[in-house]
């Protein structure tokens, strides 16, 4: 029987739900026996997600205990032959898995979107180019899978309705790795570069900017702006879109009232999905986006955000 | 104290702050990914302040790059180690780890830098997976290196994610993976100095020095294929219309969740 | 005399506040946009000047000249700053900047004679937006209209972007007060003709600062219309085929104040949303109803005349709303800056030249050919392009624009990159009997070129130069190639 392995971010000391959904893609409706890592966490509270839960010491949370989970997770290959071992696309997760996938000598696919089981094969698509090229790849015959996922594109569908066996296993070595944290602070000036959605403030919006910020928390995302605001004072450079501030490439950009000046939009080429809110439907960024939505870009902001909020409250009721 | 740099060459108009590229002639040369460039451009800068220092190039290329190693010379790199072989083209970044690893058994080296990101914006694998391999430590996104602390024993450096800062103290031997944003740029030679010979500084490794098997490397080795590939092509789309009325609201709402971003 | 020496006898004919010597103003004033790069990398190679002067008349202007003629002290002519060919670039050791700052009144405007002078330091904007109120325009709108002042506008020839209705500013100045380096203050009055021997406006017009300072400029004013305005685009096959278009609606008489056509990749850079991989041509209809809507028939004529090359129409509110966002103003330029700091590449290196309907297309095709097989880093053009943007009875411009990654040293940016493709363009253009400059003067960066620009006729340019400014104190390097053209663009030791 197939076996496919989750590790969950050690930080956030549980599975999440779209590692599971990804779990669930790549086992399809064949047999298969799923399998989660907890390193120093709460094991229990996978109880009916999967088969089995292994839990092994780690000698830290961070990018410091990492030498040590690779070890751990190639002893438990060697004991379990996983076809695939699935974890989060953070940092954190694309500094695990390639050296796991060199310490198994596995296939590496980074940053998957989508996961398809056929009888034959297992396809899993990737982005592979900043301008939002995307590539299906598949494993050579026989060569075990390390797949980190794109954050926030799986989806949990299923239920704790399986019968969990706990294991526990020895510790891979800890003691001093060489990498000691000494100090973590808030990243209070998040880089917009890193953002998977930008709320995106043009002139359209104006000094109005910081009503945007409550659909970009709930989008996930941050706000941007647009040289015009940057240049009235209104917005900090490090927040610019443009040639003469910041190329993005978000999943999601809204541009709320931005004209599109070609500078602008040079600094866009990796947006994958663009919806632009202008009360000009001729403004040109308009001819490059997914969805144009016509009208007030603040009120509309909110009216869309009133929306998230009420499917929010529905679906925890 | 030794450092190290290894960086691979990648298509021109990478750079997260270029325009997209145009080409006009289909030559393009060989570049540095601006991460990489950050690296070579740190040790340089160690190397200014401590001469004695010795950095090293390693370059990993499928394309000629003899100018682009001579450049790296001319602005202060002791060596530079062309590694070219077609035997290696297609392989993947395990394999290339492995082909840099044996490069680098004959050499000592206190630290080894990198980059931090590929050309398509994900995390770079290369460098962890030569750590794998080499059996030290790797820590990628430094944002900045406390210079005066720098050593041959250790470094003090800062990283950086979308929601944290870290402060990390690091024992070499390690692999740092330097990003752009730590703001250390590889100098440009000056035009006259173009003409000054560096070729004694240029080292070429092929297979015959470094004697994998043709198995063990290229598309051969490679252990996933691309099946297929979706170019996007954004200037094709006809966006849909709507007003910002309650259905525009419910549609993007509904665009939104079909996205997965809801 | 030393600097320190130069500036304590400026001492006496001055006051001290209108003498800068801070260090950043003086590094800002060593170079214009030509150098832009290098500039902005803290990497210029060029000499700052001494000081900066800011006379307040054009007897002061005429004091500070006759100073420096006598001790042979190097004099650049500077107001507005928006200059791209260098002539605002220092090639001298001992180099007093003189700046219109304080020549900043509008003296008279004038309706009924529909005239307005002004002091040189003027800005454009500040001039057109007091015309505006009374339903009048300048009619004079280069890029640089948010920045530039009259003295500069007038000493480089200046253009603006409905010129092919009111014409270049060569074709506004009624006027003018300028003052020699001998401290003679000349004044040429503002009449509506006159046949008194040659118009000797065009010694001062253009005249780049190597002949003489402007203080006061009178210029024609217009009634302005913009409810009457017209907008039409179409993509075109090619750039020929646009410039037929353009030659039909001219040469039958009309002149649309804008009439443009640009080649595929310059599209591409302006009209991403509708250019569609194709040469975008242009227009637009001003003035009154009668000649607008006249202009607007013929535009329409025109291109049912030529329609083999016309591939569709274009939504006219496309136009209107680009002409809406077309000027530079200095956070524009300030942005610029900020961008070049922080990337190793740079948009918007351009190139103007001119000549007949024949011959353009001819210099465009030969330029293009010899860019890409000649250039040795075409590799890293992003973008090499043109425009015609100006248009006559017997011909018209090219705007050549190319944008480049940067890699190179910033102090090797120009010689690079920027020289030789200028290069191709100026000799394809003179070989083919073309002008180097359409409208942004000689500078310094084409005077290597200026004898073969005027043929036998450098002969009269010389001699005034001769005559004007015998100890060769005005802006040197300017128009007149000079010795340092070897050091500052060629790095010659």
């Amino acid at each position: 029987m197939r076996r496919v392995l989750v590790i969950a971010e050690q930080a956030e000391a549980r599975v999440t739900p779209d590692l599971l959904e990804a779990a669930r893609c790549f086992a399809g409706d064949a047999p298969c026996e799923s399998f989660a890592l907890v390193a120093s966490g709460d094991a229990a509270a996978l109880s009916g997600w999967l088969d089995t839960v292994v839990s092994v010491p780690a000698p830290g949370t961070g990018v410091e205990a990492i030498p040590a989970l690779v070890r751990s997770v190639a002893a438990l290959h060697r004991e379990f032959g996983f076809a695939c071992i699935l974890m989060p696309g953070s940092q954190w997760g694309s500094m695990l898995a390639p050296r796991l996938a060199a310490r198994i000598e596995a296939a590496l696919i980074p940053e998957v979107r989508e996961i398809t089981r056929s009888e034959q094969s297992v396809r899993f698509l990737r982005r592979v180019s900043r301008n939002g090229d995307l590539a299906v790849i598949e494993t050579v015959e026989g060569a075990p899978a390390v797949v980190t996922l794109q954050p926030r594109v799986f989806s949990s569908s299923g239920k704790p309705d399986r019968t969990t066996r706990f294991l526990d296993r020895e510790g891979q070595g800890a003691g001093n790795s060489g990498i000691r944290l000494l100090r973590k602070t808030e990243n209070t000036e998040q880089d917009i570069r890193d953002a998977d959605v930008l709320v995106s403030a043009g002139a359209g919006v104006g000094r109005r900017i910081d009503e945007l910020k409550p659909l970009a928390d709930a989008l996930g995302g941050q706000v941007s702006a647009s040289r015009s605001l940057v240049n009235q004072g209104i917005a900090p450079r490090r927040i610019q879109v443009g040639q003469s501030g910041k190329t993005v490439a978000p999943r999601l950009y809204m541009a709320m009232g931005i004209h599109g000046a070609s500078q602008h939009v040079a600094a866009l080429a990796g947006a994958e999905t663009i919806i632009c809110v202008n009360t000009n439907a001729k403004a040109p960024l308009c001819s490059l986006a997914d969805m144009v939505v016509v009208g007030d870009a603040v009120a509309f902001a909110q009216d869309l955000l009133r929306k998230i909020k009420e499917e929010q409250e529905n679906a925890t009721d | 104290m030794k450092l190290v740099c290894i960086t691979k060459p990648v298509p021109d108009g990478v750079s997260s702050d270029q325009e997209p590229q145009v080409p006009i002639r289909d030559t393009p040369a060989a570049r540095l990914h601006p991460d990489d460039a950050s690296a070579i451009g740190f040790a340089l800068e160690i190397k200014r302040h401590r001469p004695e220092t010795q950095v090293d190039v390693l370059i990993l290329t499928e394309k000629p790059a003899t100018a682009l190693a001579e450049d790296i010379a001319r602005v202060g790199a002791n060596r530079v180690i062309l590694i070219k072989n077609t035997l290696y083209q297609g392989s993947d970044s395990l394999t290339e780890a492995r082909i840099i690893a044996r490069a680098l058994e004959a050499r000592a080296y206190d630290c080894i830098l990198a980059g931090s990101q590929t050309v398509e914006g994900g995390a770079a694998c290369l460098p962890p997976q030569l750590a794998e391999l080499l059996e030290i430590n790797h820590l990628p996104f430094i944002r900045s290196v406390e210079e005066a602390a720098f050593s041959a024993t250790g470094a003090v450096v800062e990283t950086e994610d979308g929601a944290f800062v870290r402060r990390y103290a690091v024992d070499f031997p390690a692999i740092l993976g330097l990003s752009e944003r730590s703001g250390y740029r590889l100098p440009y030679p000056r035009l006259k100095e173009q003409r000054r010979d560096v070729s004694e500084r240029i080292v070429a490794l092929d297979n015959r020095d470094l004697k994998f098997a043709p198995e063990e490397v290229g598309a051969a080795a490679a252990s996933s294929r691309t099946v297929t590939l979706h170019a996007a092509n954004r200037q094709d789309r006809a966006p849909e219309i709507v007003d910002a009325d309650a259905m525009g609201v419910e549609r993007v709402h509904g665009f939104l969740k079909q996205r997965g971003i809801l | 005399m030393d600097a320190h020496a130069v500036l304590e006898q400026l001492g006496e004919i001055v006051s001290p506040d209108q003498i800068n010597t801070n260090e950043a103003d003086l590094y800002e004033a060593s170079a214009d946009r030509y150098k832009k790069f290098a500039k902005t990398r803290k990497a210029l190679d060029v000499p700052a000047p001494i000081g900066i002067v800011y006379p307040a008349n054009a007897e002061e202007v005429s004091a500070i000249l006759q100073f420096c003629n006598e001790n042979g002290i190097n004099v650049i002519p500077r107001a507005g700053m928006t200059a791209t060919e260098g002539g605002l670039e220092n090639w001298k050791d001992i180099t007093l900047v003189v700046d219109t700052l304080k020549l900043d009144k509008i003296i008279k405007i004038d309706p009924y004679n529909s005239q307005a002078t002004v002091e040189a330091g003027v800005p454009l904007q500040v001039l057109e937006d007091e015309l505006r109120k009374i339903g009048y325009t300048t009619g004079h709108s280069p890029q640089s209209k948010p920045v530039a002042k009259f003295g500069g506008l007038v000493a480089t020839r200046s253009i603006g972007q409905f010129s092919t209705l009111y014409g270049g500013i060569e074709d506004m100045v009624v006027g003018l007060e300028c003052v020699f380096p001998d401290g003679h203050i000349s004044r040429v009055k503002n009449v509506s003709r006159r046949a008194g021997g040659p118009d000797i406006r065009h010694i001062v017009i253009g005249n780049e600062g190597a002949l003489c300072y402007i203080t006061e400029v009178t210029v024609k004013i217009f009634k302005y219309f913009p409810e009457n305005n017209k907008f039409y685009g179409y993509l075109v096959k090619d750039v020929e085929s646009g410039l037929k278009v353009l030659r039909e609606v001219m040469v039958n008489g009309f002149r649309p104040s804008v009439a443009r056509v640009y080649s595929e990749e310059d599209a591409a850079q302006h009209f991403y949303h509708f250019h569609d991989g194709k040469c975008v041509l242009l227009f637009m209809a001003e003035g009154p109803k009668g000649i607008a809507d006249a202009t607007g028939e013929a535009i329409e004529e025109a291109v049912k005349t030529h329609q083999d090359g016309i591939l569709s129409q274009v939504d006219s509110q496309f136009i209107s709303d680009w002409f809406d966002n077309l000027n530079w103003s200095q956070q524009d330029i300030d942005d610029e800056f900020e961008e070049m700091r922080t990337s190793d590449s740079h948009a918007g290196y351009t190139t103007e030249i001119s000549a007949d309907w024949e011959t353009i297309p001819k210099i465009y095709d030969a330029v293009m050919a010899r860019v890409k097989a000649e250039f040795e880093r075409a590799e890293d053009l992003t973008m090499l392009g043109g425009h015609s943007s100006h248009s006559y009875l017997n011909g018209t411009n090219m705007y050549f624009v190319y944008n480049y990654k940067i890699h190179c040293a910033p102090e090797d940016e120009l010689l690079v990159y920027h020289h030789p493709i200028q290069k191709i363009i100026v000799e394809e253009t003179l070989k083919h009997g073309g002008s180097m400059c359409h409208h942004h003067g000689i500078g310094k960066f084409r005077s290597e070129w200026t004898k073969d620009e005027h043929g036998t006729a450098f002969y009269m340019l010389e001699k005034l130069k001769d005559a004007f400014d015998p100890n060769g104190i005005m802006n040197h390097g300017t128009i007149f190639p000079a010795d340092e053209i070897r050091k500052y663009i060629y790095q010659e030791d």
